[in-house]
């Protein structure tokens, strides 16, 4: 095995172990489960988890939010993207916009959506707030990155918008796939999030909230667990389309 | 091409004020000057990228290659020249001439400055079209494909209108048919080269170097 190979498995094992010597300290010294539960408790109480059937239901409902908050996202920041690149006033009416749901503190936004729609929509329409400003800047960073200005090019050799859409896909393509993985493993945490403060019936979040109510801290802590590896996955999954999509284009990552 | 009275100003620094230049539709003017004279500027203003604060400038179709090549690197070679529309006859015949036909399709991202220039080079080739605007075509290209190029280049002027902006005297004095030389935003010389000889001629290669240098 190539010293690369070895020293990407040790270091994250390493800092696995840290991790949990960290948390078994805390355990031992908080000594009350409803604070701190022991890892031996949190992992007892995965199989118990994954006996329920609502959990199945509720993983399913989170990552639909999850896949719907994304595409919605992705639609937006797309034709924001697209009318910045054809359109310079354009960009600098949708720029401030940007910036301002940039720095929206979601789960005061989340509260404030709460009053005006259901619980199953609100996490939805938080990833979205959060989401976009990300994708934006996915779909415009590598257009202003091009040397020359691609508007120049465009004005001047007059080419078609269908021509554009094409040239300005390939452009983002890689950017956004490089940043996909960690942008959706963002909006799981922002919908979870989202979903423990509103609530939700048949959700992750929801069970969160309801572990909370019966102080199961090891329960709320194995959920939370299955959010991170879920999101690890997705990031790893995520990486490899980006790595077998830049070595099709002669680059060794 | 007429540009009359032209005057630009940008960030309250005057580029141009009421500058005229007329160039003749057939051969190579080379604009020579130095940086930030406002050498690109007048191309831009030319290929209507920019807006001049008054003046008139001719409206005319442009073949504009960029300083920098802006290519789509995540378009291969042949998608990239595509984009304007051209035919696949077309496009194999230019990658041709520029002597890149083995870089089809290879992507930008894995090509070095010079190749970079010459598929921009293309573009200007396929799309054909009114001026050639050429900014610094050959700065990053080896010297035996600068060479080649160049002579092309002067193949393909008649009968056409090219400005070629460039830093390098000798490329100037070997590709141009009329020199220009711009200084503090006016033209300080205006050299028609009557005959391919005069390439070389030491006099008028250090009389150019003198008035890039002392502006007499």
């Amino acid at each position: 095995m190539k010293k690369s190979a070895i020293a990407s498995i040790i270091y994250p094992v390493i800092t696995l172990l840290l991790l949990c010597l960290i948390w078994t300290v805390v355990s031992v010294a908080t000594d009350n489960p409803q604070l701190a539960p022991s890892i031996l408790e949190v992992l007892s109480s995965i199989p118990k988890i994954l006996q329920k059937g609502d959990f199945y239901l509720s993983l399913g409902a989170t990552l639909l939010r999850v896949v719907v908050g994304v595409v919605i996202s992705l639609l937006i920041s797309s034709s924001l993207g697209y009318i910045s690149i054809l359109n310079p006033v354009g960009k600098k009416i949708i720029s401030p916009i940007i910036t301002i749901l940039r720095a929206l503190p979601t789960l005061a936004i989340t509260l404030v959506l709460l009053s005006w729609l259901s619980p199953r929509i609100a996490p939805v329409v938080v990833a979205v707030l959060a989401l976009v400003p990300l994708f934006y800047l996915n779909v415009i960073t590598p257009i202003d990155m091009l040397e020359g200005g691609a508007t120049r090019l465009i004005k001047c050799y007059q080419i078609s918008p269908r021509q554009v859409g094409k040239a300005y896909l390939s452009q983002i393509a890689p950017y956004f796939l490089l940043n996909v993985g960690a942008n959706i493993s963002f909006c799981i945490k922002v919908v979870i999030s989202a979903e423990v403060l509103s609530a939700t019936y048949v959700s992750i979040g929801g069970m969160m909230s309801e572990q909370k109510l019966y102080l199961d801290v090891a329960s709320m802590v194995a959920m939370s667990i299955f959010a991170i590896l879920l999101a690890l996955l997705i990031e790893w999954l995520c990486s490899l389309v980006y790595k077998s999509y830049m070595r099709r284009r002669g680059v060794c990552l | 091409m007429k540009i009359s009275n032209l005057s630009f100003s940008y960030l309250d620094r005057v580029i141009f004020e009421d500058f005229s230049l007329s160039v003749e539709s057939n051969g190579i003017t080379c604009i020579l000057g130095e940086s930030g004279v406002g050498k690109s500027t007048l191309l831009d203003l030319i290929a209507r990228l920019r807006v001049p604060t008054s003046g008139d400038i001719e409206r005319v179709d442009c073949s504009y290659m960029f300083q920098s090549p802006t290519l789509f690197d995540y378009l291969t070679v042949y998608d990239n020249l595509a984009l304007l529309g051209a035919n696949e006859g077309s496009i194999d015949r230019v990658l041709e001439e520029v002597g890149i036909s083995h870089l089809k399709y290879a992507y930008p991202i894995t090509l070095s400055g010079g190749e970079k220039s010459r598929v921009s080079l293309c573009r200007v080739y396929l799309h054909d079209k009114g001026v050639w605007l050429l900014d610094e075509p050959f700065s990053s290209v080896d010297l035996s494909h600068k060479v080649k190029l160049l002579t092309s280049m002067r193949d393909k002027r008649l009968g056409r209108c090219v400005l070629y902006v460039t830093h390098d005297i000798d490329e100037a004095l070997y590709i141009a048919d009329r020199l220009i030389v711009l200084r503090d935003g006016v033209i300080s010389h205006d050299v028609t080269i009557q005959t391919r000889e005069d390439y070389g001629k030491s006099t008028l290669r250090s009389s150019i170097i003198d008035l890039m240098l002392n502006g007499d």
